[in-house]
């Protein structure tokens, strides 16, 4: 006997966004999803965006190992909670949710959730984030757009980091907008420097207005 | 990608909609974006199935290849065009299909009376 079922077979995982995105929105939060390679600049834009946003943030943490990250973070004096997946390679909605009940997300306008380092796998996942940025880095190359269209396709902004090396590294930065722009025509592209803080000023006008 | 996660989800799919009858084959529809490997999954199946009801089962795998549609002139294109319409020339577009990943339809043996 036939039973049609028709169901996404991830589908467990993105109800349970459903519900973290419906907390988040009840409670006012706009919640972002920062991916990237690992190295390139997460955990610094993070720390850029948290000095210059002059608004109460939290941070979900997401490594395979260590604290590191949750410990430059708080440092900021920011309420943080670490992820450690002890090998899970992207953080997952169930994750999420079990961050969300440890973390001090009262006075909070934002949440940044700062995933596990990897190109690949977190563009899968839904979490629960109201928008999902990508870090991508100067050093990398210019090619990673054509590389990794799905991770580039799905998210609604792509941060350059690292463009104060870019006198030193052989990166031709037409090739690589034309490269994002191919998988997402309308995705804005910003230019920075975390560790010069170049650029920054314009990935900051852009996150306040998503808040309003 | 992640072929056990996935391969889990549809045996608890596929045993919650059996409602403890026995599956006889589990029907699938991937689409060729949905970064799955065909044999990963058969692989998986036949671990994380045993001692369920979906012991046994045959697994299919329908494909849906990738179709992507241009934004300029709307032609519809797969994958071996690397992005370039064939109708303008204009890079890129739209995914239309090819990023499915769903349970289509199960078969159970029919409660004896």
């Amino acid at each position: 006997m036939k039973i049609e079922v028709v169901k996404n077979i991830l589908s467990a995982n993105e109800q349970m966004a459903a519900e973290n995105r419906n907390l988040l929105e009840k409670l006012g939060i706009t919640a972002i999803n920062f991916m990237a390679s690992p190295g390139a600049g997460k955990t610094s834009l993070l720390l850029r965006t948290i000095e210059a946003i002059g608004a109460p943030v939290a941070v979900i943490e997401g490594d395979i190992a260590s604290t590191f990250d949750a410990e430059k973070v708080g440092e900021t004096r920011v309420p943080v909670v670490q992820i450690n997946t002890g090998g899970e390679c992207h953080l997952d909605a169930s994750m999420i949710r079990n961050a969300l009940e440890k973390l001090d997300l009262k006075n909070a306008t934002y949440l940044f959730i700062e995933n596990v380092g990897n190109l690949v796998c977190p563009a899968e996942f839904q979490l629960g984030e109201q928008v999902r940025v990508l870090v991508a880095s100067v050093p990398e190359g210019d090619d990673k757009p054509f590389k990794y269209p799905g991770m580039f396709g799905a998210v609604q902004a792509v941060v350059l980091n690292k463009i104060d090396v870019l006198p030193y590294i052989d990166f031709n930065l037409a090739r690589f907008t034309e490269g994002v722009l191919a998988v997402n025509p309308d995705v804005p592209i910003f230019q920075v420097s975390c560790r010069t803080k170049e650029g920054v000023g314009e990935w900051i006008d852009w996150l306040k207005k998503l808040e309003s | 990608m992640h072929e056990l996660t996935i391969t889990q989800n549809i045996v608890d799919i596929a045993t919650i909609e059996a409602k403890d009858r026995r599956i006889t084959a589990i029907n699938l529809v991937v689409g060729e974006l949905a970064s799955v490997v065909e044999q990963s999954i058969r692989f998986c199946f036949t671990a994380v199935s045993e001692g369920t009801a979906a012991e046994g089962a045959v697994l299919s795998l329908v494909k849906v290849p990738a179709l992507i549609q241009c934004r300029r002139c709307s032609c519809r294109f797969g994958m071996e065009k690397e992005g370039v319409c064939p109708g303008c020339g204009a890079i890129g577009g739209e995914v239309v299909q090819g990023r499915e990943l769903y349970v289509e339809s199960i078969e159970v043996e029919e409660d004896r009376e």
